[in-house]
């Protein structure tokens, strides 16, 4: 559904990523795992169209999507959530959610302005699914506080919720599960998996390699740039050279 | 001073507020809902109102140094000056908007002044630094009396402005404003949301442009006026310290923010001095001008009248259990 292919991302003289290549099929759980530093996040920001690839291509469902603009690549129902989920801040958790929907009738001035029957179906049919998904992560109650007053915690999960608005075909995860709490955790777990049960196909980047076993169909490995290993979480860990890029060569 | 003048005296005053009200509506446009830092502001009011002007003057004799006038009615100014701003907007925009913070500030600030020195420069087109004068005001023949067109301009004023502020006010709770606090909140975020950040950016500075024009029409009728020194940049400082002062984000706010301001500078003609104080008196303007934006920014930073949130409203007992049975498949389609 979507694939990287050969994606080299330099920054000067950095390079951040070099010639790697994976494939996300539809309706899995794939993992992105590395060390720090390894350039998972920048791979991520070359899919989402942050920046453009300095090599390589991304196809997303028969069509090249590197190049595009980030706005159009999530407008294609591929949606991202961010490390530091810093969101809209100064605007309502529900507002947050609301503004989120693609193709929005009443985003334009005219029809912003008229607000006919159209708009405002479509704005009471978002609110019945933001409501939904809030109520799904027990934050309904939560839903007319400002973003930048939320925990660590509640900024993730609202962030999760609102790329959901999106009513995305796939979606990325940077971190999901950093600063949750192990209870927390499990609870995102199976958020996840059903996820994956309705249909949704995911790519997660985590440093909880537990959390990434657990989740995770498939797992590709990158070290300094480079895809070092892919496969089931099972063939994964007992592949020597991740073993040798997360623990060091033994001596 | 008589009571007829004392009126005169404050109705004056008001359409001053007015104008400037309309400025700081449409800057909260682009400021306080999109986030866009824009120095320019006596830019696109300038292009309007030369646009009215231009459209309204007389046709050129050889006697006169500008080559244009269309000599059409003053309706066609008011239609004619935000199509202009707001296309000049859209020009300066296109490059402009590539830059974010403050140098977009930089760039508009400087369309504004490259603007000043055309307007007093190229005298085939604007009649350089002499402008026009006696300039038709609406409506002016169906009047009398000069004091009661002032109520009626008064009146006039403060009808557009109501409309502007009531306009502005349901985009910015409507879907299309809720994008542009989005935009201004996190570009990258926005783009995360399938927002065409630029395209939004665009459509808020040509409609707060457009907005400055019609402001402009206001201001070179009611002056009867055009000269260059009209489009000083204080005209920029006092529509933001107006906003700042009112509360960014409120439309409300612009509006109150310069009826403080204004009013404020306005009582300082009634100090009484001897003659060799009065310079010193003159300067109060400023000072009170610096003196209540230094205490807003203390004691009310974010103005008098904050920014407001859309409150959801609470759910009743059915509504509440019919999302939670929806909850468990709402992750879902």
């Amino acid at each position: 559904m979507l694939e990287v292919r050969e994606v080299s991302k330099f920054f000067g003289g950095i390079r951040a990523v070099q010639g790697a290549s994976l494939e996300v099929p539809q309706n899995t759980i794939t993992g992105l795992i590395g060390p720090n530093g390894a350039g998972k996040t920048t791979l991520f920001n070359v899919i989402a169209g942050v920046f453009p690839p300095s090599k390589g291509e991304v196809w997303f469902k028969d069509e090249k999507i590197s190049g595009l603009p980030a706005w159009a690549i999530s407008g294609r129902g591929i949606a991202r959530t961010f490390q530091t989920p810093h969101g809209f801040p100064q605007m309502t958790v529900m507002e947050n959610l609301m503004v989120s929907p693609l193709r929005q009738r009443g985003e334009g001035i005219v029809r912003g302005f008229l607000r006919g029957g159209e708009v405002r179906a479509q704005e009471s049919e978002h609110r019945k699914r933001a409501l939904e998904l809030l109520s799904s992560v027990r934050m309904i109650d939560r839903r007319n506080e400002l973003v930048v007053n939320l925990s660590a915690g509640e900024a993730r999960l609202v962030e999760l919720v609102r790329q959901l608005m999106l009513d995305p075909e796939i979606l990325l995860l940077d971190e999901p599960a950093a600063g949750i709490n192990p209870a927390l955790c499990d609870a995102l777990l199976d958020l996840l998996k059903r996820l994956q049960a309705d249909g949704l196909t995911l790519l997660v980047i985590d440093h909880n390699l537990s959390f990434i076993m657990e989740l995770c169909d498939y797992i590709h490995v990158l070290a300094q740039g480079h895809i070092i290993s892919a496969g089931t979480p099972a063939e994964v860990s007992r592949d020597p050279k991740v073993i040798e890029a997360y623990l060091g060569k033994s001596a | 001073m008589g009571n007829v003048n004392l009126g005169v005296f404050i109705s004056g005053i008001v359409v001053v507020i007015g104008i400037y009200a309309i400025l700081a509506l449409s800057l909260n446009l682009k400021f306080g809902t999109t986030g866009l830092i824009d120095l320019g502001v006596v830019g696109y009011f300038a292009v309007g109102a030369y646009a009215f002007v231009l459209v309204t003057a007389p046709h050129a004799s050889d006697l006169n140094a500008y080559r244009i006038g269309l000599d059409l009615p003053l309706w066609a100014g008011f239609i004619a000056a935000p199509i202009a701003s707001g296309l000049v907007a859209l020009l300066v925009g296109l490059p402009a908007l590539r830059l974010s913070g403050e140098y977009l500030a930089i760039a508009t600030y400087a369309f504004a002044e490259v603007l000043r020195a055309v307007a007093t420069n190229e005298e085939w087109l604007t009649n350089g630094v002499v402008g026009f004068n006696n300039l038709k005001q609406p409506f002016r023949d169906q009047f009398a009396s000069g004091g009661m067109y002032q109520y009626f301009y008064m009146a006039l004023v403060l009808a557009t402005l109501l409309l502007i502020f009531l306009g502005l006010s349901r985009l910015h709770w409507g879907p299309f404003g809720r994008a542009l606090r989005a935009v201004r909140e996190n570009e990258e975020v926005a783009l995360a949301v399938g927002k065409n950040v630029t395209r939004f950016r665009m459509k808020s500075f040509v409609l707060g442009g457009a907005i400055s024009g019609l402001a402009a029409c206001f201001y070179v009728t009611y002056a009867s006026l055009i000269v260059p020194t009209m489009f000083v940049p204080e005209v920029t400082w006092t529509v933001w310290i107006a906003l700042v002062i009112g509360g960014t984000g409120n439309y409300k706010g612009a509006i109150l923010g310069t009826a403080v301001l204004v009013t404020a500078q306005e009582l300082t003609r009634f100090f009484q001095a001897s003659a060799d104080l009065a310079p010193m008196l003159a300067a109060s303007r400023f000072i009170a001008m610096g003196l209540i934006l230094i205490l807003i920014i203390r004691f009310r930073p974010k103005g008098i009248l904050p920014e407001r949130h859309t409150i959801d409203p609470a759910l009743s007992p059915a509504q509440a259990s019919s999302i939670a049975s929806g909850a468990g498949s709402a992750a879902t389609d």
